[in-house]
């Protein structure tokens, strides 16, 4: 008789969460079709294309197959892509060193509690919004030279007295060069942090105060308790910000002058005047391979001695 | 006793709030220097952030001729509205705003309904491929636009169903045409629908953490009262995710807004405010090249700042309301959900 309902129980409890959890399909399915549709068709018909010479014809695309010849041309032949890669990839890793630091510093000052806290908090979210492709570049533009206007004006976001003072301190040029450089661009980097400062602050606000006082009461210091408390506490949003800012990193369209050329290049060479369809989707291809190696790297390096975000 | 008695002997001041005492403690010193070296360090970071826009409304109520004027560093001698009529003669702005409403904001509105219902089911309910489906979201959010770009152009150039509606052209004998897309709104409008649109994973993933993040007691208490799956969702927890949908509101319509891309890329025909932008510079020149508007191009500078500032005036006014949310709401938004 006992062991009748334990039986009885066990395959009652079980079936409940089968048929509750098949619940579950009925919210996905939407995303299912479109992913089928609108991701996996054209992300596996863009991986043949590059196996192919593809031309567009009056009634739809046409492929020629030509095997690795893509890829060969970009490899050996073409020589703007490789250093065109090589450059994303340098600008991405400085550009995520500096905006991880630097978010998480402003997020901290953010956090804590004095006068006008909401009024800059407001300022500093406001990048996300003004950070567009095209009216971000029409404003660096700006902001980087403004021509003829006032002489100090020409200086003001760049650091030529700067590099005088290092060089004669007695850096070297090459410290010296990369100083100025992370100095001149500090405009795109603040402007480029919004979505990180927004994180970390979030995740600050979630670390529960009687640590904090619990630990001042151990007689921590600040730095101690810097380190010891909040920084791992916010890990997992600290890598989730490493690979945001890499993927926007990578994503990002630089102007015919600067940035990252790479996603122009992809959309010229598809949409442009030679409108090469297999070539644009192998740039595009080798491109995703290299931001996915990376983000393996960073999986292995930071991701692994975090602790897991979701359930 | 003894030891509270020390304690608020050394307390500087008592201040009384409702019935919560704060004390304070007498100020170090270095307290003082560190709250002067913040506000140093944000009004300098502020001043970064808000220069650009100083610089835009400064410009573009400024008469051109001021532009290069050295004694007139921000406030303009004189205001004037004469940018902003040069640019609406370039740009048509009623037929641009409109465009951007279809190709911009309905999809950006219509994805966060989609994707916090998609999210619901990824987060509290266990079936198989769960998994799999939450890393196919991270894929779509790691696999750069211009990857897939190409063939989805074809395919909507071609809005073929997997072959059905070609099937019923032929049995139909061209009744049933196969749609072009291109051009349409329907290219924005259709993936948002199906919560695969611009940046969808993204917003599929944030919705996920605060779901992940909300109590299993209160689908039970609902289940308890009979609500079914659907009725918990519509009833129950939509209600509670006011904050954090007002955020990932404005973030999708902040980023569809300003979307170049799939614009320039798939509807070529209609301008929307990003694309119009864009062109805009190229359209200014043409007219100075007609003999219209300032002689020098390079003073066409503060016609360009009225632009950029009329092209995201209607963000930073959403922005203004909503901030209050945004910034304050962060708290219990579970937007990180640990």
């Amino acid at each position: 008789m006992a062991v009748e309902t334990i039986v009885k129980k066990k395959r009652g409890r079980s079936s409940l969460i089968r048929k509750q959890g098949r619940a579950g399909y009925l919210f996905v399915f939407p995303w299912i079709i479109g992913f089928l549709f609108f991701f996996l068709k054209p992300f596996i018909q863009s991986f043949w294309f590059t196996f192919n010479d593809v031309t567009m014809q009056a009634d739809g695309l046409s492929p020629k197959f030509i095997g690795l010849e893509n890829y060969r041309y970009l490899f050996l032949e073409n020589t703007t892509y490789l250093p065109m890669l090589v450059d994303a990839i340098q600008a991405m890793l400085t550009q995520v060193v500096i905006i991880t630091m630097l978010s998480l510093f402003i997020a901290t000052l953010l956090n804590q509690k004095f006068r006008g806290r909401t009024f800059y908090r407001a300022v500093f979210f406001l990048p996300i919004i003004l950070t567009s492709g095209v009216v971000y570049t029409m404003m660096s533009s700006v902001v980087g030279n403004t021509g003829l206007s006032s002489t100090e004006n020409a200086y003001l976001f760049q650091s030529a007295g700067l590099r005088d003072i290092l060089l004669q301190g007695g850096l070297s040029v090459s410290i010296v060069s990369s100083i100025t450089g992370v100095v001149d661009s500090i405009f795109s980097l603040v402007a480029q942090s919004g979505v990180q400062i927004l994180l970390f602050l979030s995740g600050l606000q979630k670390i529960p105060a009687d640590s904090y006082e619990a630990a001042q009461i151990e007689g921590a210091s600040r730095w101690d308790i810097f380190w010891k408390i909040t920084i791992p506490r916010i890990s997992p949003i600290i890598f989730l910000n490493i690979v945001y800012t890499i993927i926007d990193s990578f994503t990002s369209y630089g102007s015919s002058t600067g940035g990252n050329q790479m996603m122009l290049a992809i959309q010229s060479m598809g949409f442009g005047k030679t409108m090469k369809f297999g070539l644009s989707a192998a740039m595009a291809w080798v491109y995703f391979i290299t931001i996915v190696i990376i983000l393996g790297f960073a999986y292995l390096l930071i991701g692994r001695r975090v602790s897991k975000i979701e359930s | 006793m003894n030891k509270v008695k020390n304690y608020i002997e050394n307390v500087d001041k008592v201040r009384l709030k409702g019935d919560l005492i704060h004390y304070m403690r007498v100020k170090k010193p270095t307290q003082k220097l560190w709250a002067i070296c913040r506000q140093i360090l944000l009004i300098g970071i502020s001043f970064i952030i808000l220069y650009p826009i100083m610089f835009m409304i400064s410009n573009a109520f400024k008469p051109v001729e001021q532009y290069y004027d050295p004694s007139v560093i921000w406030i303009p001698k004189s205001l004037t509205l004469d940018n902003f009529h040069v640019v609406l003669m370039i740009i048509d702005f009623g037929e641009v705003l409109k465009n951007t409403f279809f190709i911009s904001l309905l999809p950006a509105l219509i994805q966060t309904c989609i994707c916090m219902y998609v999210a619901y089911g990824l987060a509290r309910f266990q079936f198989r491929g769960r998994k799999l489906i939450i890393a196919l979201v991270i894929l779509t959010i790691i696999v750069p636009q211009q990857t897939i770009s190409t063939s989805l152009y074809a395919s909507f150039r071609h809005m073929d169903l997997f072959g059905i509606l070609g099937w019923l052209s032929k049995v139909t004998g061209g009744v049933v045409k196969v749609p072009n897309l291109i051009g349409t709104a329907w290219v924005t409008i259709l993936p948002s629908l199906l919560a695969v649109g611009f940046k969808g994973g993204l917003y599929i993933f944030i919705y996920l953490q605060f779901f992940a993040g909300l109590p299993k007691e209160l689908q039970e208490a609902a289940s308890i009262d009979g609500c079914g799956p659907l009725n918990t969702f519509f009833r129950i927890i939509v209600p509670t995710t006011k904050n954090i949908t007002l955020t990932v509101v404005l973030l999708s319509i902040v980023w569809n807004w300003n979307d170049y891309y799939t614009p320039s890329m798939f509807i070529r025909t209609k301008d929307t405010i990003s694309t119009a932008m864009a062109g805009f510079k190229t359209q200014l020149e043409n007219l100075h090249n007609l003999g219209v508007g300032a002689e020098n191009i390079q003073t066409a500078n503060t016609q360009i700042q009225a632009a950029c500032l009329l092209s995201f005036i209607p963000l930073v006014i959403m922005y203004v309301i909503l901030q209050k949310y945004f910034t304050e709401g962060i708290e219990n938004s579970g937007l990180t959900g640990i």
